[in-house]
């Protein structure tokens, strides 16, 4: 998980240069957290994970590309019930949870060896 | 980084990004502190399901105790993420 502070970084540069705000910093950091964690955890993109962040008008798009020996789709994570008491919680899961509470698009595909996850979160311009 | 502070009366002043890289971490040292147990958030800017995670264990090995714990000071970020999970409906949070 040291990787995570290079990820922040790289996510800091990104924001400035698109004069974004912290708002939109903390989500985009946690995001980029549960997508990149998920895939580590998994034992995904054992080589590399590339990231590619990108903006366009009203939204942010984010880009995960690892090398995947067999397909790993995250949008097919079961749903968390959110709505439990503590005692009936169980440990897991929220990560995705969070992915799909803050983007609009959530989507992976798998090509060659590659899969590829794209999220997209709205901004405002 | 984070930064966890013991201070008297239960009470634990957290500092910093409670996200994957700091999990373990900052469980390791709840896990050695008695309830009831008030977790001052007032400085914590980040927190990732990873963090949330620790928080439920520190809850559920507390209350399992037959303690508590509360958290205070929240940030509206940061109880932003609890609200995603639905525990501000569930955890003492003021």
């Amino acid at each position: 998980m040291d990787s995570l502070a290079a990820l922040v970084d790289f996510v800091r540069e990104f924001l400035a240069a698109e004069k974004l705000s912290e708002d939109v910093a903390f989500d985009m950091d946690l995001v980029l957290e549960e997508l990149f964690t998920n895939l580590v955890r998994h034992g995904r993109g054992e080589g590399s994970i590339e990231v590619e962040l990108s903006r366009a008008p009203g939204e942010v798009r984010i880009r995960l590309r690892a090398a995947e020996p067999s397909p790993f789709d995250p949008t097919a994570a079961p749903r968390v019930n959110v709505n439990i008491p503590m005692d009936d919680r169980r440990a897991g899961g929220l990560g995705i949870h969070f992915v799909r509470e803050l983007c609009s698009i959530f989507r992976y595909e798998w090509t060659d060896g590659v899969g590829t996850t794209l999220v997209v979160m709205g901004v405002t311009d | 980084m984070l930064e966890l502070r013991v201070e008297s009366g239960g009470v634990v002043r957290i500092q910093g990004r409670l996200d994957a890289a700091e999990s373990d971490a900052a469980l390791a040292t709840l896990e050695k502190l008695p309830g009831p147990m008030t977790l001052d958030c007032t400085q914590l800017e980040y927190i990732s399901s990873a963090g949330i995670s620790v928080i439920m264990q520190t809850w559920k090995r507390l209350n399992g105790q037959g303690s508590s714990l509360r958290m205070t000071g929240m940030t509206p970020r940061v109880r932003n993420v609890f609200a995603y999970a639905g525990l501000d409906k569930v955890l003492d949070i003021q």
